[in-house]
């Protein structure tokens, strides 16, 4: 049997976190749960995972985008693939071209929009790991 | 432009000067001076206020009144010149910022932008220099032109930080180092550029300069505006009390800055936050009758309200601000934060507010000092018996009707995104559940537990709504108050807990009421359940996990209190009041909720003309010590602040007397902090 692939979730909600373990842990996937940017990091520390499974508000400003710009520009991150999750719909169209010019302002491998279904969370997960 | 006819350095003495309304902003003399006039000067006495070296001199030519910040006859001229719109003026864009350099942040009052900015402008040779206030004393500093990085980080953290136009104080603090007379520093000079910064009323003379095209301001290329509430002498701090009542020692400070109220952090650590309304009443007379807060004639207006430690607020406004400000960014000088829609909206909405507590203040100042009208207006034989509305009231109604529209679109933003967050969680759970490849990978026990958790969305959910709904109610005044005899104990507490047993079990935590006192009190059952659920679960979602939820219920005033008090994220010093406002809160976990829940418990307690407060502290040793403690024994506790193992605790106390007099409203009610 092949090892066990690794999956940091970071989102604030402790139930959302809650039920997508759950989902993924029934795919045997191990995971590991983050709810703000300091336990994301802290986390790394530990264990490199897989996958990172980033929510895109944590309600505060060093939130999903900022993690994710440094996690992309770290040696040892920048290989993990980011599966972005964001709560905001249509309604908040997010300035892509400002923040001050920064052009590589969100390196993610892939976005996903909330709320999402178990299943499709699971394909997107199956993709970016290159998994049948 | 209104016309103005013989105007003089007398009607500035007389409509500005004698009333106490001078701002000291020094233009009327910077004016005189750089046009070799040399009427007027600043008398560099106590008071600083302007006046006549010689009134031979003077020509008469009204340009000292016209552009003095405190009169009226080229504001129409500047709000159409610089595109003013309501509320704050135009601004191409609102967010938070630090200098990327650390040695500028460890100086700066909150992020160092304005260093930041300026010595990126400097090196880049796009000012020449810029007007900066240089520490002179303790307490004293005087106007300097900065024209390297080290001239500008030597002056930084002083009064030219930026949101630290109270940054410096003492015998003869003054937001007003009168930075213009030292643009004639420069005399016949006339090809430089500088920058400038200052508060609302500097920048609005220099608009006004600019406006009529006269001397100095030709060499201002670009203004950095602060957000200003008001500025005072520190020997009025001593006279009001503040200094005894919060034990400050001058000799003490590090720091001082605005944020949402005045901060003085203490070289021990402590910050110390005043309230701004304890500190009205000693503002100069001059900031009381001042409008603008937001600075909305600056090229960019800065200050550290809104934005976390160590950022600054930046409400960029003119092309040219915008230019600079991005140049700045992608040559390193400054960092942004990354920031939503919703976020950057949140931060407009908080600048709103202050903006319409200043403009609210003007206007009851406005109505006990006579102020200066335009000269047109006031000598108009057309007085109006009928209150018709002037472009200045039409102005402000538009102001008025844009920041509700923005409000109401935030508070739609909040209430969408957390309704979103939570619905999330269900569709998790019950999708799992519905869909078969799925469900046949989860076992009994996580099937049973994704229901549970779908169950709890969905109360929480619940709990939400009933709050969005109360609280909309509560604000029309149609929240009902229907008080009966009722045990507490049995028929609230108990049954609060029962509910939130499994958040509380899942985040390991423990309830002990004690002393649970046998209470039976005259109490509205519904709206109280409310409240007391409010509470414990305010001390669930931001207690920490495996700790326990201390409560008490003791017989009060023939009434009763609940104090409730958990380990956790506990509150900072100065949300202790703010944390009851609607859709505050203080969320550094980002856990969510409607921002309504402490709010609500306000209005419930002040319906049964009863009070909440809340204290909170640090855990040192197994001893509970508050923010007061602290203070009142300086040097007993002496601690890591910056400890990241420091325990935190929150604790609230709802006092309810008993309820004779029968329902009163959050209006009638007695609690003073309505």
């Amino acid at each position: 049997m092949s090892e066990q692939k690794l999956i940091l979730l970071v989102d604030d909600d402790p139930s959302f976190l809650d039920a997508t373990t759950n989902v993924l842990e029934g795919f045997g996937y191990r995971t590991r749960k983050a709810m703000n940017p300091k336990e994301c990091f802290e986390e790394l520390e530990k264990e490199l995972p897989n996958l990172i499974i980033l929510d895109v508000m944590m309600a505060r400003l060093d939130s999903g985008f900022d993690v994710c710009r440094k996690l992309k520009s770290n040696d040892r991150t920048k290989q993990i693939p980011i599966l972005m999750l964001t709560a905001v719909d249509k309604k908040y169209p997010f300035d892509f071209g400002s923040s001050a010019g920064e052009p590589d302002w969100l390196p993610v491998d892939d976005f996903i929009d909330k709320p999402v279904e178990a299943m499709e969370l699971v394909e997107h997960i199956r993709k970016l790991l290159k998994e049948k | 432009m209104k016309q103005s006819t013989k105007l003089s350095f007398d009607d500035l003495l007389s409509d500005v000067i004698v009333k106490g309304l001078c701002n000291k902003c020094g233009a009327c003399v910077s004016f005189c001076t750089a046009n070799q006039i040399g009427a007027i000067e600043m008398c560099g006495c106590e008071d600083n206020l302007p006046r006549y070296v010689d009134p031979d001199k003077c020509f008469k030519c009204g340009i000292c009144y016209l552009i003095c910040p405190q009169t009226r006859e080229l504001n129409e001229d500047v709000r159409e010149e610089f595109g003013w719109s309501a509320p704050v003026g135009q601004f191409r864009d609102i967010l938070s910022a630090q200098a990327a350099d650390e040695k500028i942040r460890k100086v700066a009052t909150d992020g160092g932008v304005v260093t930041a900015l300026l010595s990126h402008m400097l090196e880049n040779k796009i000012i020449d220099g810029a007007i900066v206030s240089k520490r002179t004393g303790l307490f004293n500093r005087e106007p300097e032109i900065a024209t390297t990085r080290e001239g500008l980080v030597q002056a930084a953290g002083s009064q030219f930080s930026e949101a630290s136009h109270l940054d410096e104080m003492g015998k003869e603090y003054s937001t007003y180092v009168p930075i213009l007379p030292a643009v004639r520093m420069f005399g016949p000079k006339r090809s430089i550029r500088l920058a400038v910064v200052g508060t609302p009323c500097q920048i609005m003379a220099i608009r006004k300069m600019q406006v009529l095209n006269i001397l100095p301001s030709d060499i201002i290329f670009f203004t950095i505006g602060l957000f200003c509430m008001q500025c005072f002498a520190f020997d009025n701090l001593m006279e009001k009390g503040l200094i005894k009542k919060y034990q400050i020692n001058p000799e003490d400070i590090l720091k001082v800055n605005v944020k949402e109220d005045f901060r003085l952090k203490m070289k021990s650590g402590v910050t110390i936050h005043i309230p701004f309304e304890e500190i009205e009443d000693i503002a100069r007379p001059a900031c009381l009758a001042c409008r603008d807060f937001a600075n909305d004639f600056a090229d960019i207006s800065v200050g550290g309200l809104g934005s976390p430690e160590g950022y600054t607020t930046s409400m960029i406004r003119t092309t040219l601000a915008k230019r600079i400000f991005t140049e700045a960014v992608n040559g390193g000088y400054i960092k942004t934060a990354a920031m939503s829609e919703a976020e950057k909206a949140r931060l407009l909405s908080l600048v709103e507010t202050f903006v319409e507590k200043k403009r609210e203040r003007a206007e009851r100042t406005a109505n006990t000092m006579r102020l200066p009208k335009s000269r047109e207006e006031s000598s108009s034989p057309l007085k109006p018996k009928e209150k018709v509305l002037s472009t200045g009231d039409v102005d402000e109604l538009c102001a008025e009707c844009e920041r509700l529209n923005r409000h109401l679109s935030w508070v739609i933003g909040f209430v969408s995104h957390e309704l979103s967050g939570t619905l999330g969680t269900i569709v998790m759970n019950i999708s799992a559940l519905a869909d078969a490849r799925v469900a046949r990978r989860l076992d009994e026990d996580k099937q049973k537990r994704m229901l549970l958790g779908a169950l709890g969305s969905l109360k929480l959910m619940q709990d939400m709504v009933r709050n969005y709904l109360a609280s909309s109610k509560a604000n029309s005044g149609q929240l009902a108050f229907n008080p009966a005899r009722i045990n507490l104990g049995k028929d609230i507490i108990s049954v609060v807990i029962r509910r939130l047993q499994p958040s509380m079990k899942m985040k390991g935590m423990k309830f002990i009421c004690e002393p649970c006192d046998e209470l039976e009190v005259m109490c509205d059952e519904r709206l109280l359940r409310v409240a007391i659920n409010n509470l414990i679960n305010n001390a669930i979602k931001y207690g920490s996990a495996n700790t326990v939820i201390h409560s008490s219920l003791r017989r009060w005033e023939n009434g009763f209190k609940f104090t409730i008090t958990n380990e956790g994220i506990g509150i900072p010093e100065g949300k202790l009041e703010a944390i009851f406002d609607e859709f505050s809160r203080f969320d550094p976990l980002g856990i969510g909720g409607t921002g309504l829940g402490l709010y609500l418990v306000r209005k419930i307690a002040n319906m049964h003309g009863g009070s909440i407060k809340a204290n909170a502290g640090y855990i040192l040793d197994d001893e509970f010590v508050t923010y007061e403690t602290m203070r009142k024994t300086p040097g007993k506790y002496v601690f890591d602040r910056d400890d990241k193992k420091l325990r935190k605790f929150a604790t609230f106390t709802l006092s309810i007397p008993n309820h004779a007099a029968g329902g009163s409203d959050s209006k009638k009610g007695g609690n003073e902090n309505v």
